[in-house]
């Protein structure tokens, strides 16, 4: 901690701040755009840092990482796209916000809790990366197979009342990420035409299936002027919102203290952040069916737990190497780029340039706050341009965020045609949150197992390996009370839905 | 009005592709930027070292052109070099990082459409040998210890490696050659993740990038190094034909550039010779080192000899691996 | 044609276009998939079975086209493909630029005026600059330009 307040100055520092301030502009712009994920962000600036002090060149890439996750819901909101991953669960509540007018609402709610889960997440790494470290080092295979299959039970709870095409739209997923040159026994599966050579990269199938069938509907009512809302800063809409909070204390806790954890284990991190918090405060709540309807406390259950996840998932990429989230590996370039080798001793020799970067992390929460809330208040300029330019300007965005995620055309081509399946599924009724859960977590689930299996089968035997040891059953345990509690509250609905019925016909 | 709009577009995106065929040859070669093509994801080891490699491209002594990095990553690389192959322009400006033992690896397991006689070597930087390793605390303190072990338990030994047919895998493919044993080889999504299961246990010993390990020695027991002499970051590992297994250096992980083939050789000749020059300039010696990557600069003949001998040897060896 | 038991037929035709290729896979490879499959086949005997009871319960929903501006949508719809199929021959930011002028124009319901073209015009080109600054300029992203360089 003292380490933490000594290096804090230094932040001070013209370029530090520079890259800071610039890195949050920066961030929570290719956040929003729809196409422009917090990865690719990260990814496109290593290069450039090349050149720039390790120190200044790590804040920028952590205040692009923080503001790009948080930036992510504001085209959750306005569009209906998610700008990440980690953005899928603002849009069930955030849009139906926007849709009602509310949109302004809706984002201070993102900005506030984005920036409560943040400094939550920053804290932790500062005053618990050694235990942190420890835990996400006892995730081997069996556990990091279980994690997924957690993630996956959580699909139940995202499609109410279509709880079949659910399931399988989740399955659909994981079959999806199957797709290419298998890992482990490097077999080529289902890749009919070259372009599927290496797999369905996830950012442009995510653009494909949400951005694509919003850009169908906006052609279909591209001939429709709609009236431009007028603008009217509501006084006192930001302290409502922060008074706000204070009822959504669980929901907080289970953001930050889940959002935490998840962020640790190695691999997706905050990608299913996200959902996985958005599900659990609906589960355990009084009134789960007003989850989805436009309340706030759902964008807060999400954003309060995607940005947790930041932090956390830098600590064992610091201390082991191991990066927590798919943007901490593209993170770890960065630091070898300027010969930071994770270790020991990035907090003993490069202290220094390590915590004065930890420090630029906890002030960038807060430049992240001020400017998302600044944005915030122009959010009626986009809600306002016409439809007949909407569509094409959001799929050239499209095309550009998918090419450049593996500076590949045939991504382009993969986006399009998944988006044009689910927009003809959509029609039916099928969800595209549960495929994208699937073909994230698909491929941790299967590699793990498979993995899992070739080692167990050398030692204790693969029921052993898969149902014995602390951690497995904690995670297995919670799979089966996910599932439990899913299925259960689905039965309720049915109900509820037949009582519905029952009681318009009887009238 | 609106339909003879929809015609103006479709034609003019078709006359615009129609011209798109003029492109004169150029005499004084590079005469624009050049492009190499790395099948890693930014920030992996290839990619790093090829930055390095690639800064001072544009000092007139060499190429005085800047050398652009595209990545191309996907299915181990294949998805890159396929690309390459494909789409690479055929006038010496763009160039590959390849990867040895892994291209070849690959051109023999998988119909791939990129093979030794493909790639137009110019010269290489970088050699990376791959090390056994044990966590610090494990109950083996010798490559003795391991290979008792494994003789008397067949299939149990878990060795991991960066994934398949990569230098790692080769190397225990060899280790079980050569010293008569039978392990299970666990591919991994990367070396730092393999490095990690190494450390926590979940696997018993790895073969990992020598740059790799070296970083975390304090946490590891290097047991040898798979290579024909001992290697000068680790100078008291000792290398398995000390140990009485004969392991030459085919895992050895080799870093280089080349062209298609299809390049003016008089143009392919030029590059070659700038290339060990650049490699050998004082700047990228530097960053070589202070990342821990090894370098071991050889040019156009010796590589093109060098991708024979590698060639005929790993054939030997995955013969029984093929996927056709 | 009725809802749910479409989204049942939906179903079978990705679960077939899945197995096929799937008979070319062994071993390990086809653990996972084969599992999947069986599931999926499961999920689907299911969703029959929904479809079945919801018709026969006269509670299912009827899915018609009548009323879709389809002409509207497939012309757009057209020219988005035409756009993915020229973008690398042409260079992203060409073709981009005549995709998002000519399809504001037809798309808009407004009449189309020389001097409204013309502004449109700016509009597009300001739009595709910021993004040829954006990404060619300083990201240096390796976004396929046409021949003429931009």
């Amino acid at each position: 901690m003292e380490q933490f307040l000594l290096h804090l100055p230094l932040v001070f520092d013209w370029m530090n701040l520079l890259a800071l301030l610039a890195g949050t502009v920066g961030g929570l712009f290719f956040g929003a755009m729809p196409g422009l994920s917090p990865t690719m962000a990260v990814a496109l600036l290593v290069p450039i840092t090349f050149y720039m002090p390790p120190a200044t060149s790590l804040i920028l890439l952590g205040a692009v990482y923080t503001s790009a996750v948080a930036g992510g819901s504001i085209s959750a909101i306005l569009l209906s796209i998610p700008g990440a991953p980690a953005s899928i669960a603002t849009l069930f509540d955030g849009h139906t916000m926007a849709k009602q007018g509310r949109a302004q609402e809706a984002l201070y709610t993102t900005f506030v809790s984005s920036f409560i889960g943040g400094v939550f997440g920053v804290m932790v790494m500062i005053l618990f990366s050694p235990p942190m470290a420890e835990f996400a080092m006892r995730f081997g295979p069996s556990e990091l197979f279980w994690t997924a299959i957690f993630g996956i039970t959580v699909i139940t709870g995202l499609s109410s009342g279509a709880v079949l095409k659910g399931l399988f739209g989740g399955a659909l997923g994981v079959l999806l990420s199957t797709v290419g040159y298998s890992t482990l026994t490097g077999e080529p599966r289902f890749v009919v035409h070259d372009a599927l050579a290496s797999g369905i990269t996830m950012v442009p199938a995510l653009i494909g299936f949400f951005a694509v069938p919003q850009i169908i509907d906006l052609m279909e009512n591209s001939h429709i002027l709609l009236e431009k809302l007028t603008f009217k800063p509501e006084k006192g809409m930001l302290r409502k919102v922060v008074m706000a909070h204070r009822k959504y204390l669980r929901t907080l806790a289970m953001g930050c203290g889940l959002g935490t954890l998840i962020g640790v284990v190695p691999g997706a991190g905050g990608n299913v952040a996200g959902i996985m918090v958005y599900d659990q405060a609906r589960k355990l709540d009084k009134h789960p069916e007003r989850f989805g309807t436009g309340d706030p406390e759902g964008v807060c259950a999400s954003e309060c737990a995607n940005n947790a996840t930041v932090a956390p998932a830098i600590i064992p990429l610091l201390t082991l190497s191991i990066p927590g989230s798919p943007t901490a590996a593209v993170l770890l370039g960065g630091l070898l780029i300027h010969g930071l080798f994770p270790g020991p001793d990035l907090f003993t020799e490069k202290a220094e340039v390590t915590y004065t970067f930890i420090a630029g992390l906890f002030l960038a929460q807060f430049t992240m706050l001020i400017f998302g809330l600044l944005a915030s208040r122009y959010s009626h300029l986009v809600a306002n341009a016409p439809n007949y330019m909407m569509f094409a300007a959001v799929m050239i965005l499209c095309v550009f965020g998918s090419y450049c995620v593996q500076n590949s055309y045939e991504d382009v081509l993969v986006m399009f045609t998944l988006g044009v399946l689910m927009f003809v599924m959509g029609k039916f009724g099928f969800p595209s949150a549960p495929i994208v859960l699937g073909l994230i977590l698909g491929p941790i689930a299967e590699e793990n197992f498979l993995r899992g299996e070739m080692i167990a089968e050398t030692n204790v035997g693969v029921f052993n390996y898969f149902f014995t040891g602390t951690l497995n059953i904690v995670l297995i345990a919670l799979c089966v009370l996910s599932l439990a509690w899913g299925l259960y509250s689905e039965v309720k609905f049915a109900r509820k839905m037949k009582a519905q019925a029952a009681a318009q016909a009887g009238e | 009005m609106r339909k003879f709009l929809a015609g103006i577009m479709c034609c003019s995106l078709l006359l615009c592709a129609a011209v798109a065929q003029a492109r004169s040859a150029a005499d004084s070669y590079p005469d624009a930027p050049l492009t190499l093509v790395v099948v890693y994801t930014p920030g992996g080891a290839t990619d790093l070292q090829a930055r390095i490699s690639a800064i001072k491209a544009q000092d007139p002594k060499y190429f005085g052109q800047p050398m652009v990095i595209l990545n191309k990553p996907g299915a181990g690389g294949m998805s890159g070099w396929n690309w390459f192959m494909d789409r690479g322009s055929k006038d010496g400006l763009t160039i590959t990082a390849y990867n040895m033992p892994h291209f070849i690896a690959q051109s023999i397991v998988n119909k791939t459409r990129y093979n030794i006689n493909t790639f137009e070597p110019l010269g290489n930087w970088g050699a990376d040998p791959a090390v056994l390793c044990v966590a610090k605390d494990s109950k083996f303190k010798s490559v003795d210890d391991l290979v008792k072990f494994a003789r008397e338990n067949p299939g149990k030994l878990t060795i991991n490696g960066a994934g398949l047919y990569v230098g790692h895998h080769i190397a225990t493919l060899q280790l079980q050659k050569a010293a008569g044993l039978k392990v299970t080889y666990i591919p991994e999504k990367g070396g730092t993740d393999a490095l990690q299961s190494v450390l926590s246990g979940k696997v018993l010993a790895g073969f990992n990038n020598l740059a790799d390990v070296y970083r975390s020695q304090d946490r590891l027991t290097i047991l040898a190094v798979a290579d024909v002499k001992r290697h000068e970051f680790l100078p008291d590992v000792p290398t398995f034909r000390e140990l009485g297994i004969d392991i030459d250096d085919a895992s050895v992980n080799f870093r280089g550039y080349a062209m298609p083939k299809g390049v003016d050789p008089a143009i392919v000749e030029k590059a070659a010779k700038i290339l060990p020059a650049m490699f050998n300039d004082p700047e990228v010696v530097k960053r070589m080192r202070e990342s821990g990557s090894p370098m071991l600069v050889m040019d156009r003949e010796q590589v093109k000899k060098m991708f024979v001998e590698k060639q005929k040897t790993l054939e030997a060896l995955l013969k029984d691996l093929r996927n056709d | 044609m009725y809802k749910e038991l479409c989204s049942a037929l939906i179903m079978t035709v990705i679960i077939i276009l899945f197995a096929i290729p799937m008979t070319d896979l062994s071993g390990e490879s086809r653990e996972v998939p084969q599992l999947l499959i069986i599931a999926m086949s499961v999920i689907n005997a299911g969703q029959y079975i929904q479809a079945v009871i919801k018709i026969a319960g006269r509670l299912d929903v009827r899915v018609t086209l009548a009323g879709y501006p389809g002409l509207r949508v497939g012309i757009l719809f057209g020219l988005t493909v035409v756009y993915l199929m020229a973008l690398q021959t042409v260079g992203f930011y060409i073709s981009s630029l005549i995709y998002f002028f000519v399809t504001s124009l037809l798309a808009q319901p407004m009449k189309i005026t020389p001097v409204l073209a013309a502004r449109r015009f700016v509009v597009c080109l300001l739009c595709i600059g910021f993004l040829y600054g954006l990404f060619t300029v300083s990201l240096k992203v390796q976004i396929p330009l046409s021949p003429l360089g931009i």
